[in-house]
């Protein structure tokens, strides 16, 4: 009774508002770009528009892309209640139809996962429920007495632990042998990056890889717990600001580095912004006030410690499907993979028509985008899918008796390529997405 | 106290990383101009692709199709049978120019889509047909306005190739029309290719838009068409297994093997640099030595010659190969496979090159 009277003590302890408006300010704003940046670069019409066929996730099969005027529009309102979260603007109901529009975008098409998209989806979700707009927002001026300069601890702590969670797992994503012992990818990644100001020239070299490899787990294992740290939250941020940057300049991560930077705000404490802005002159009133009363208190810390459950778990499902998750992709998604392979692949269908005894050869580029040709290759839930829809596709009236083998071929890491899904089993007999991972052939070294 | 310390201590170690590896990095540079040998190789590649490559083709090529203006001419004059052969000889030699030609369809010259101007297949008979037996004028000024699929290289070849009358006059004048169309995209690719070549030699960056990721995916799309439409379409392979010769590029020529022919030498140059006599010959056979992987690199070569060998054992056309013997162009098919494997995905692999122009938001 005493731990869990501790806990919420701990949890319900006010703490200055500061931190949590700094980081829905830096979200909001950032997001909006993001997405604005998503319609710039074409991407409405690459993603959603041009595919014939989307490679729905599991369970949401039923999520389907509308019109491109719709589309258009979906991204465009997510762009804008992106910006309101910035601007502390009718923030609940902007934090809803974000967390809704992003997460119904995503969800349209598995080939352009990405971790920081879920990362997205998921802080979308906290923000909802935190009252990051009860201070340096608009809706306060309209809202009186909604105005407060403390919150309860979790309200912060739980962007902190999220933050936790991406770094931590991203060190344990790379506690393996590829990248720890070979130093694979980074020494194709270095060689191919020999061009990069000043120390390029460094990149040929296997040790700097090897240097990359190690000391990038080691940052990702331990930046979380430094900026947690107040003593060490200094050099932490500092860190973070040079690793970022320098990914950023290295390899195509896109949005990702800017997140982690804006994310990793959450540590700042107010008194440490308070003595950064005196520097330059500017005050800041941190005085303390008690936080509006929280009616479903005895509700937060059961849901808080399930949520916390759920992100443990999660990204360490693969543990148990698969030895070599790399591989096999078996639970990679929502495990804070990030960047830690170079896999290219090929693909080949072949169609038997088992009464006529006709083959049809199928070339994936025929049906699919580039980027979803190229993902499929290499990622089995996504080869089961093609097959169903060419079975769909090749067998409209449902007469025929048709059978699907895929010709696959897969490079891991810089390994020669190797077959990578049985060509003998006819893929329509797997009645199920997950029985297509019981025929991944074995990874040769 | 013990906070600045630690600062301390982190700056001073920042400081002395940031001096040792710029004066690393600075007695490793060589070259002024390019800040590591990969990006020397790059450059030396990228320009020997240019200069001994694409250059002196587009230059044979807007000569070639001049000739061959003058040899349409000649047959409208005189629509005789040696005049014909004349001409059909002349579009042989063009193809086999704009065969090697094709393979580079990337940057300003595939956003330009002159590629589709200058050949465009399957031709669309009914279209060049329906053209003849109306009463426009045909001349070349016209036929600039017709689609892609109703003139170029292709819709030559079935008004030379064809067994119809080609000595009536207005298919005589289509001839002529087509031939001056096809010479001025000749000098207009020259032309393109001219203005596009600084900015081509010198994206050395590793991106999507870097000049070396770009020719590898346009060896990657060659190898597929050659794959899918130059041998599969034909070989049935989306009809259930059916052959159609006609589905063949250039089947009314029963040019077709001589053309996969072409392709598959410019796609071993490419690879290999070995375009003319010249000192420093790179290639991405260069690239795969610089780093350590000359066994990778000699497989691809082995892997060439066996596509080479597949190819040669076809003795007849290929048309008539894959009426009569199709498990030998099944056999050229598999070959071109297994050398798309190579290049698609483990080169890539190795290079750590960006394959298929695609790009996103990271990771």
């Amino acid at each position: 009774m005493m731990g869990i009277k501790n806990i919420q003590a701990y949890l319900f302890k006010p703490v200055s508002i500061l931190p949590l408006a700094i980081f829905r300010i830096a979200f909001g704003f950032l997001l909006c770009f993001s997405q604005l940046r998503f319609i710039a670069k074409g991407w409405v019409d690459d993603c959603y528009i041009n595919p014939s066929f989307h490679f729905t996730y599991q369970y949401f099969n039923w999520v389907h892309p509308f019109t491109s005027e719709t589309m258009y529009l979906i991204v465009a309102l997510c762009a804008i209640s992106a910006f309101c979260i910035g601007l502390g603007l009718f923030y609940r109901f902007s934090t809803i139809l974000f967390f809704i529009s992003f997460t119904y975008l995503e969800l349209i098409e598995k080939s352009w996962y990405l971790n920081h998209y879920y990362f997205v989806s998921l802080v979308a979700f906290l923000l909802i429920w935190l009252p990051a707009n009860n201070k340096y927002a608009i809706d306060p001026l309209f809202k009186k007495g909604s105005r407060t300069n403390m919150v309860p601890r979790w309200t912060v702590d739980i962007l902190k632990f999220q933050l936790v969670i991406v770094y931590f797992f991203g060190g344990i994503a790379k506690l393996k042998p590829d990248w720890l012992l070979h130093a694979q990818p980074l020494k194709i990644w270095l060689k191919a990056r020999t061009d990069f100001p000043i120390i390029g020239s460094l990149f040929d070299a296997d040790i700097t890889a090897f240097l990359f490899s190690w000391s990038g787990t080691l940052y990702d294992l331990c930046i979380p717990f430094l900026l947690w740290t107040k003593r060490t939250r200094p050099i932490a941020y500092i860190l973070v600001i040079l690793f970022h940057i320098l990914t950023y300049m290295l390899f195509n991560i896109g949005m990702f580095p800017w997140l982690m930077m804006a994310g990793s705000l959450i540590f700042i404490t107010a008194s440490e912004w308070k003595n950064l802005l005196q520097k330059l002159k500017i005050n800041i009133n941190l005085t303390p006030s008690i936080p509006s009363p929280i009616k479903t208190k005895a509700l937060i810390v059961p849901l808080i410690l399930l949520y916390g459950v759920l992100q443990i778990t999660i990204p360490l499902r693969h543990y148990f499907l698969s030895d070599n998750v790399l591989w096999s992709e078996n639970g990679i998604r929502f495990a804070w993979h990030v960047m830690v392979m170079e896999k290219n692949g090929f693909t080949e269908f072949k169609i038997i028509d088992q009464n006529t005894k006709k083959k049809f050869t199928v070339y994936p580029s025929q049906h699919l985008t580039p980027i979803q040709e190229k993902q499929m290759s290499f990622q089995p839930d996504m080869i089961w899918q093609f097959a169903q829809y060419l079975e769909k596709k090749h067998n409209t009236d449902g007469s025929k008796k048709l059978a699907i083998y895929v010709n696959s071929k897969v490079s891991l890491n810089g390994r020669p390529s190797q077959t990578y899904i049985d060509s003998n089993i006819n893929l329509l007999h797997l009645t199920s997405v997950n029985s297509i991972y019981d025929y991944i052939e074995e990874l040769q070294p | 106290m013990k906070v600045n310390n630690t600062k301390n201590i982190f700056y001073i170690f920042f400081a002395c990383f940031i001096c040792i590896t710029i004066f690393i990095a600075c007695e490793q540079e060589g070259n002024s101009e390019f800040t590591s040998e990969v990006q020397l190789y790059k450059n030396a590649q990228l320009s020997n692709i240019y200069d001994n490559e694409i250059y002196p083709l587009t230059i044979e090529f807007t000569t070639e199709t001049n000739v061959l203006v003058s040899l349409a001419k000649t047959y409208k004059g005189q629509p005789t049978a040696a005049n014909l052969e004349t001409l059909q000889l002349q579009w042989k030699s063009i193809q086999l120019i704009w065969k090697q030609l094709e393979l580079y369809d990337l940057g300003d010259i595939a956003n330009s889509f002159i590629t589709f101007e200058i050949n465009r297949w399957p031709t669309n008979p009914e279209n060049i047909e329906e053209i003849i037996a109306s009463d426009d004028v045909i001349n070349a000024d016209y036929i600039a306005t017709k689609g892609s699929s109703s003139k170029g290289i292709s819709g030559l070849e079935y008004l030379i190739f064809s067994n119809k009358n080609t000595a009536k006059t207005r298919r005589l004048d289509y001839i002529v029309a087509v031939s001056k169309n096809l010479e001025l995209k000749a000098n207009q690719l020259a032309s393109i290719w001219a203005d596009y070549a600084p900015s081509f030699t010198t994206a050395l960056n590793n991106g999507i838009d870097g000049s070396q990721n770009q020719v590898i995916n346009a060896m990657v799309t060659l190898i597929e068409e050659i794959i899918i439409s130059k041998l599969g379409n034909a070989l049935g392979d989306t009809n259930g297994g059916t052959i159609e010769v006609n589905r063949l590029e250039a089947y009314r020529s029963s040019f077709s093997k001589e053309i996969i022919a072409t392709h598959l030498s410019a796609l071993k140059k490419c690879y290999s640099g070995e375009f003319a006599q010249t000192p420093f010959r790179v290639g991405f056979d260069d690239f795969l030595t610089l780093i350590g992987s000359e066994a990778f690199s000699e497989k691809i070569n082995t892997q060439f010659k066996d596509c080479e060998n597949k190819l040669n054992a076809i003795p007849s056309s290929l048309k008539e190969e894959i009426e009569n013997n199709p498990e030998n162009v099944i056999a050229l098919k598999d070959a071109m496979r297994e050398l798309l494997i190579l290049i698609k995905v483990d080169m890539a692999n190795i290079l750590g090159s960006t394959i298929t122009f695609n790009d996103n938001d990271g990771d």
